[in-house]
């Protein structure tokens, strides 16, 4: 439905410009210029010593197309669509768990636990990782006290310990927008889909599923972008062979000094999560 | 009232509902009710907030565990029946209709959950549609929908399964006056041309006693009488019913003796009341309570009219209320008394009649009732 707009009157423009203004201007001075000149450095061209040079040519964009490189693209693309499902699967439950708690207070300290991890560094939650899982480490050490295993199960640097870390790192963007969504539900829907001969799978199906979808879109939006482009759980976590794109896009700009490629490649990124997100709000509906 | 040649519907046997309120109290909402529902009957439950009905209501659909007691539907015992595999629908009291679903998809829900086949379900759809007037309503959302619409889509959604019970909480609660009438009389129509059971909640006496067929009075989670609405106006069998449904002046005082048709009864304010007593003797000495309606007492300055009881007293207050006028008047020893007057031609009693005049007030014996609890 569209709505007609009507002029502004010059003091609605007035407010307009002062609720506004701050945030565009910071916008545009810290996200708007810095990607412009990521698009326009990924046009040009790496000197011998990693300088720029000022030659517009389209040579990076091909390059990416190289089979090495895709074949690291669709990894990623594995990895987060593999977490995104992960933490769905696992917020799920707790979300409604927390959306139906009667009791408040607890419900509150629930709440408040899903985001107390965020009071710690995520580079240095990353590290303690590595000791949980680590060949000397509590899990090994345990399995190995019980006597269940011999020798200490290789639990890190490989693509199991990344996954682990990624849905470790990312599953309160998942379960804070689902709760959101399921909390606004009204239960008697539930009832009255009883009432209509749905047993719990139907109902939860046809109403509960539907009526959630706007926090399983954020949520998995909120997963997904940033678990595509993750890099320090890859680096601390994973195997030899574990890159992902946000590795790569890091290398081309700290170690290999070829800024214009790796500007071509966050493009690319950026490009291919604009188009997932754009059609997965389209399947989704309009319900966000 | 007995209705012999129906089959019973629902039957609830010592029902009880209790909850374990935040304090860890036990909260009984529902007290061992004994109820018998007859097939194509309107059934009320009517009663004060937090009475029990919706509880009551809830355990019939199978929303609500009873603690203790059974129910049958029509022989069976569907007291472990979990609500899906009851026979039974529900209009819930704010609709709960399917936000993300059309009217349509709203309506052919339970027909989807029961596996009908497409082309049944398009059918019956149509056809409840058209039985609620919303024939050309089929793509809207409920959120398009004004209330009036959104109930008769609830009631459709309901009524397309052809349950063996309709149950309806509260169904015009949130409607305005002109559109609940309307709605009222559009209850009446589909119960007719449906011709199932309807256990109607509400409490709203007005509306229980023009709908229903049978009405359960219910207070504190107990059923207190079940009977015609004609009978529950006429033949109140406690203080709280005579109360609760339509208004009464309630005069206390002491059996002195019966007749074989009549029961004389003092008043606290020392006059002697008579009462018809249809065989029932009470016992001399005992404590009564005579309930009578308002608009059974006559009222005036001149001869009383040739009634078994008349007294005299003073107007303390007219009240005008454009149909009838409310007469306060207080009889010596200090009772008040309301005297209802329709106004068929005002000018005549209000010139008659003013505050602080003497009247008399009189009513026929039969139409007292008399209360020992
Ligand atoms: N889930 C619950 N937990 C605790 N107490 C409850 C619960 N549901 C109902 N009650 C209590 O049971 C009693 C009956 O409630 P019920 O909803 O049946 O009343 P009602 O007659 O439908 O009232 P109303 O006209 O206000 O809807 C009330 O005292 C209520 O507080
Ligand atoms: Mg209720």
């Amino acid at each position: 439905m569209a709505t007609p707009s009507a002029p502004l009157r010059k003091q609605d423009r007035l407010q307009l410009g002062i609720l506004v203004g701050p945030t565009a201007l910071y916008l545009l001075i810290f996200f708007v210029l810095p990607l412009l000149i990521v698009v326009i450095y990924s046009f040009l061209r790496r000197g011998i010593y990693g300088q720029l040079i000022w030659e517009f040519n389209l040579d990076n964009y091909v390059r990416v197309f190289d089979r090495l490189y895709l074949i690291i693209l669709w990894r990623s693309l594995l990895f987060a669509l593999g977490t995104t499902l992960i933490c769905l699967l696992v917020s799920f439950p707790f979300a409604y768990y927390l959306a139906r708690l009667e009791n408040k207070r607890l419900r509150n300290l629930l709440l408040i636990l899903v985001m107390v991890p965020f009071w710690t560094n995520f580079l240095v939650r990353t590290y303690a990782w590595r000791v949980i899982l680590g060949t000397d480490g509590p899990i090994n050490g345990f399995l190995l006290w019980t006597g269940v295993i011999r020798e200490p199960l290789p639990l890190i640097f490989n693509d199991g310990a990344v996954m682990v870390g990624l849905v470790y790192g990312y599953l309160p963007f998942m379960v804070l927008p689902l709760f959101a969504a399921i909390d606004r539900i009204d239960f008697s829907l539930m009832e009255a889909a009883h009432d209509l001969y749905a047993n719990g799978a139907r109902a939860f199906l046809h109403v509960l599923l539907p009526l959630s979808m706007p926090g399983i879109i954020a949520g998995s939006i909120l997963v997904f972008i940033p678990t595509l482009g993750a890099f320090v759980t890859p680096d601390l976590l994973g195997g030899a062979r574990t890159v992902m794109i946000g590795n790569l896009i890091q290398s081309q700009f700290l170690t290999a000094r070829d800024w214009p490629f790796g500007s071509a490649f966050s493009v690319l990124l950026m490009v291919a999560v604009l188009g997932a997100t754009l059609i997965y709000f389209r399947k989704g509906g309009r319900t966000l | 009232m007995s209705q012999p040649n129906r089959q019973a519907a629902v039957v609830l046997r010592d029902l009880v509902k209790e909850y374990v309120d935040p304090n860890g109290e036990i909260v009984t909402a529902v007290n061992s009710i004994n109820l018998t529902i007859y097939d194509e009957e309107f059934f009320s439950l009517l009663g004060p907030s937090g009475c029990g009905k919706t509880t009551t209501l809830r355990m019939i659909a199978g929303l609500e565990i009873p603690t203790r007691g059974s129910i049958t539907l029509f022989d069976e015992d569907v007291t472990d029946r979990p609500a899906y595999k009851r026979p039974v629908n529900t209009v819930f009291q704010r609709y709960a209709l399917f936000p993300h679903m059309n009217v349509r998809d709203n309506v052919s829900f339970g027909l989807r959950m029961q596996r009908v086949p497409k082309s049944e379900i398009d059918d019956r759809v149509q056809e409840v549609l058209r039985l609620v007037r919303l024939e050309r309503m089929g793509d809207r959302r409920p959120s398009q929908l004004s209330g009036g619409q959104q109930q008769r889509v609830a009631l459709a959604r309901a009524l397309v399964n052809n349950p063996e019970v309709l149950l309806l909480d509260e169904p015009l609660g949130a409607l305005d006056l002109k559109l609940r009438q309307a709605m009222q009389e559009e209850l009446k129509r589909i119960q007719r041309e449906v011709g199932i059971c309807f256990i109607y909640v509400t409490h709203d006496q007005e509306e229980a006693l023009t709908m229903s067929d049978r009405i359960a009075v219910m207070n504190e989670g107990n059923i207190l009488q079940v009977d015609t609405p004609y009978d529950l106006y006429e033949e109140p069998k406690t203080r709280f019913v005579a109360d609760f449904i339509g208004e009464t002046n309630f005069l206390v005082g002491t059996v002195l003796e019966n007749d074989p048709e009549l029961t004389h009864v003092r008043l606290d304010s020392d006059q002697i009341a008579h009462v018809t007593n249809e065989g029932k003797h009470y016992p001399v000495g005992e404590r009564v309570t005579l309930a009578i309606r308002p608009e059974k007492i006559f009222l005036g300055a001149g001869t009383p009219p040739d009634v078994r009881n008349v007294f005299t007293g003073t107007v303390r207050n007219i009240v005008y209320f454009g149909t009838d006028t409310y007469y306060d008047v207080e009889l010596p020893g200090g009772v008040r008394i309301t005297a209802r007057q329709q106004n068929q031609d005002y000018t005549g009693t209000a010139a008659v009649v003013a505050v602080n005049d003497a009247v008399y007030v009189a009513w026929r014996s039969h139409n007292a009732s008399l209360l020992t609890e």
